[in-house]
């Protein structure tokens, strides 16, 4: 667990505020495994664009809400299929839910400082 | 004593970017006008071969993703008319005063993408030629404006091709009904998206554009790594695909001798009915079944709604 936790303190330091209130030391490996995960638009993982709103998980089975950049991202379905992809190589991941959700309004301030830097370096600015 | 031509050229092939149009001779403004327009009309008249599709979309979210990807290239177009208006090119008489025969893009939009499916497998075939082409404009163009500016456009085109596969897988791994009519599509695409690539190398004598290095491989060059990629992944589905790496294991060959009889009505390829390049180069410039339809959808706004527009 001890370990868990300072992968949890890691991430938390490196999301911006939002974000980071939502990383558990019991989904920390989870949120670690989705910053595999890149937008297809905009190679920026989706971890650090603040896309992803929760994870919880209760024994075998995870749930993810995700949110995104407009409501009409034109990558909702590719995003949800590689969330699910990703988190069923999780060893102790059985099934994944991902469920969209609005309840979050995303904005930019959702973006890690890494995020930005990335962006950066391919002409967008913040 | 060289002549500026000939020092323009020595400088770009030394890896010199040109900024300006102060720094040009007039003939590396006629090539690169050339170059960009084609560019230009190909982002610009996939929209309207791509929106004939899209109208069968099978969900509002599949619609979505494929309008964005729409939006997204009347954007690339936008930008590459905004690089000719900085050539002395008006960008008003580009998208409203030429007639339909005389947009410069690949033979292959004017053939009708009749479905879904078939704006998938285009979104996957024709959008890797495009990224091919565009992604050796980046690394190789001596022209700095038209570099910098596809930093965005590449990394669109990227989703528009992973939007392709991914469709391409779902409907393969859906059954064989899903599977035929994916592979149904690769069949006539395939050989029409290895002829966007252009002449073969042997027929072109002299290349302005490889002089003036405002892209860094020929065409069939282009053609390989068109290949290299598509070949893999329609394997990897189990399509079909009349291509396979040759005996020395250094380079793709067709398993069909160029060039070859289109029937674009019925979208097939007479396979054993040979014809000369000229023959090909008389079909392109004659233009498809949809050329006439998709500028009128484009002018539209110049034609028949003018008065729409009259104050804009």
């Amino acid at each position: 667990m001890a370990v868990c936790e300072a992968i949890a303190e890691r991430l938390r330091n490196m999301q911006s505020a939002d974000v980071a209130q939502k990383i558990r030391p019991e989904t920390a490996t989870l949120w670690e495994a989705l910053r595999e995960v890149l937008d297809p638009e905009i190679p920026v993982n989706i971890v650090d664009l603040g896309l992803i709103c929760d994870i919880r998980r209760l024994d075998g089975s995870v749930e993810v809400d995700v949110t995104f950049t407009s409501t009409a991202c034109p990558a909702v379905t590719i995003i949800k299929e590689d969330i699910q992809k990703r988190l069923l190589k999780e060893s102790d991941v059985a099934t994944v839910h991902v469920e969209e959700t609005w309840e979050v309004s995303w904005t930019a301030a959702r973006i890690s400082g890494g995020g930005r830097d990335e962006m950066k370096r391919y002409g967008i600015t913040l | 004593m060289s002549s500026p031509d000939a020092i323009l050229r020595q400088k770009v092939q030394e890896g010199s970017l040109i900024e300006s149009v102060d720094e040009m001779t007039d003939e590396y403004k006629r090539e690169l006008r050339h170059i960009v327009t084609v560019s230009g009309d190909t982002e610009l008249l996939s929209a309207p071969a791509y929106y004939y599709a899209a109208r069968k979309a099978p969900s509002v979210n599949a619609m979505i993703s494929a309008m964005a990807i729409i939006q997204d290239e009347m954007g690339h177009a936008h930008i590459a008319y905004r690089i000719l208006e900085d050539l002395g090119v008006d960008r008003e008489w580009l998208m409203y005063d030429r007639e339909p025969h005389e947009f410069r893009y690949p033979y292959a939009f004017d053939i009708p993408l009749d479905s879904w499916v078939e704006l998938c497998v285009a979104n996957a075939l024709y959008d890797q030629a495009g990224y091919t082409l565009l992604g050796d404009v980046f690394n190789n163009t001596s022209y700095g404006p038209w570099k910098r500016a596809l930093v965005k456009v590449s990394k669109e085109e990227t989703f528009h091709l992973l939007h392709g596969q991914r469709w391409m897988k779902r409907i393969v791994e859906s059954g064989d009904h899903g599977r035929q009519l994916v592979q149904e599509a690769v069949d006539w695409m395939f050989p029409l998206t290895v002829e966007w690539f252009g002449l073969p190398d042997k027929l072109k004598t002299h290349s302005g554009q490889l002089d003036y290095k405002m892209k860094g491989l020929s065409n069939d060059e282009l053609r390989q790594v068109w290949m290299g990629e598509v070949v893999p992944f329609c394997e990897s589905l189990g399509l079909k695909v009349p291509a396979h790496r040759n005996a020395d294991d250094t380079a793709y060959e067709l398993e069909y001798h160029l060039p070859i009889q289109f029937d674009a009505i019925d979208k097939r390829w007479l396979w054993d009915e040979h014809i000369t390049w000229e023959q090909v180069v008389k079909r392109w410039k004659g233009r498809g079944p949809r050329n006439e339809a998709m500028i009128e959808e484009i002018q539209r706004s110049r034609g028949d709604f003018r008065w729409m527009f009259k104050d804009l």
